[in-house]
């Protein structure tokens, strides 16, 4: 599998055959601080003026790299297929290789940060659990009730929201087994063949 | 347990065989223990042939109070006996009494346990697997990913249960997690029980 860049991001991307493999390096840190935490206008000035470039360029420079390094980590490209996609530009050798270093040392991280984009559905993060004996009420006094109070951490758009939840004895034995069946499920032979088969 | 005055006058009013006729106060006494599952019986308290509708009234809101009161308490018939002793009801009266008590306490009890706050009760949970292949993100997932959904209840205002469902995806590794805890508190619960 290969990356297919336009032309226009081909073009955003010769800024790099013009600079040295330092400031390459620098822009690579720049493009992932980008992708952790949202664009920063006072770095590309800082850059810009570093540099005696214009500002319009450097944007579009990191741009055009946080681009690669995402749609690679999209496509999940090995090393080699990363390479050959950079191969179109002509860029040194050395900047090539920094900008595949990067790639590889950050592919999980990346990964994973796309992954949490994919469903608006609440995430498991954490359970915590207390098992309490329930022995009096207004209503009614002496009472033995056993209560186990789940707190679930959820999590959406990178935000922990938890649920409070109760249940019995019985409905938590209920719960712990049907769970159990969907974990054992994933080593049956059926998801096994799919896992297989679809790749 | 503690009586207060108004219900002690009006139990007393029951002991009172000129106002309360046997057949009267038997009843009564059926109605109070119906109503504790069907809360339309009070209409049926119209029917009661007696004097005056203020007695009534007065000796049926002191029984249905001192029933559940005593339910509250898990009063022993011992303690029973003594009060309504003390209200002057002879014994078949009384037996009359602790014999549908005795019939419908669990019912009552069980009937106050759910009076009170509580958190939404885990039923039961529904789970699908899924093997993720690809997203709109992120091509080359394959990855398997579980929806789970614990299915809920909890006691509304009126006393009527709600349904309700909470939703939730996770990983392999965050289902592994989630099941191990559930583990831990199961294995937690049997050493309790077991007095260990």
């Amino acid at each position: 599998m290969f990356l297919i860049l336009d032309e226009e991001h081909k073009h955003h991307l010769n800024f790099f055959t013009t600079v040295e493999p330092q400031v390459a390096k620098e822009f690579c840190r720049i493009s992932l601080e980008f992708l952790q935490n949202g664009s920063n206008a006072k770095v590309y000035q800082n850059v810009a003026q570093k540099l005696g470039s214009n500002l319009e360029t450097v944007k579009h420079a990191v741009e055009g790299l946080m681009r690669v390094l995402s749609e690679a980590c999209k496509l999940n490209l090995s090393e080699m297929e990363l390479q050959d996609s950079l191969s179109i530009l002509d860029l040194q050798e050395e900047i090539k290789q920094e900008i595949v270093r990067w790639y590889v040392d950050h592919t999980v991280e990346l990964r994973s940060a796309l992954s949490s984009l994919n469903m608006n559905l609440l995430q498991y993060s954490s359970l915590e659990w207390r098992f309490d004996v329930q022995i009096a009420s207004r209503c009614l006094r002496q009472q033995v009730t056993p209560l186990i109070i789940l707190k679930l951490d959820l999590c959406k758009d990178g935000k922990k929201q938890p649920v409070v939840l109760q249940t019995d004895p019985c409905n938590l034995v209920h719960l712990t087994e049907t769970l159990e069946e969907a974990l054992t499920e994933v080593k049956s032979q059926h998801t096994r063949r799919m896992m297989r088969n679809i790749k | 347990m503690q009586v207060s005055k108004e219900v002690l006058e009006g139990i007393s009013l029951l002991g009172d065989v000129t106002v309360f006729q046997d057949d009267v106060f038997k009843q009564l006494l059926d109605l109070v223990f119906e109503e504790v599952f069907t809360p339309l019986a009070c209409s049926k308290l119209l029917s009661v042939p007696v004097v005056s509708p203020m007695v009534l009234k007065k000796a049926h809101a002191a029984v249905v109070t001192f029933a559940f009161d005593a339910a509250k308490w898990n009063a022993d018939n011992l303690s029973i006996t003594s009060i309504l002793e003390d209200c002057k009801l002879d014994s078949d009266r009384i037996s009359n009494f602790l014999t549908l008590y005795d019939k419908n306490k669990t019912k009552m009890q069980s009937h106050l346990s759910n009076v009170g706050s509580y958190r939404p009760h885990i039923v039961d949970v529904d789970w699908t697997e899924h093997y993720v292949i690809k997203s709109s993100n992120l091509e080359r997932i394959s990855l398997p990913s579980y929806i789970i959904s614990l299915k809920t209840e909890s006691l509304g205002q009126d006393g009527s249960s709600n349904s309700d469902s909470t939703q939730f995806v996770c990983t392999l590794e965050q289902l592994q997690d989630l099941v191990g805890q559930l583990k831990d508190a199961v294995k937690s619960l049997e050493r309790i029980s077991q007095g260990q």
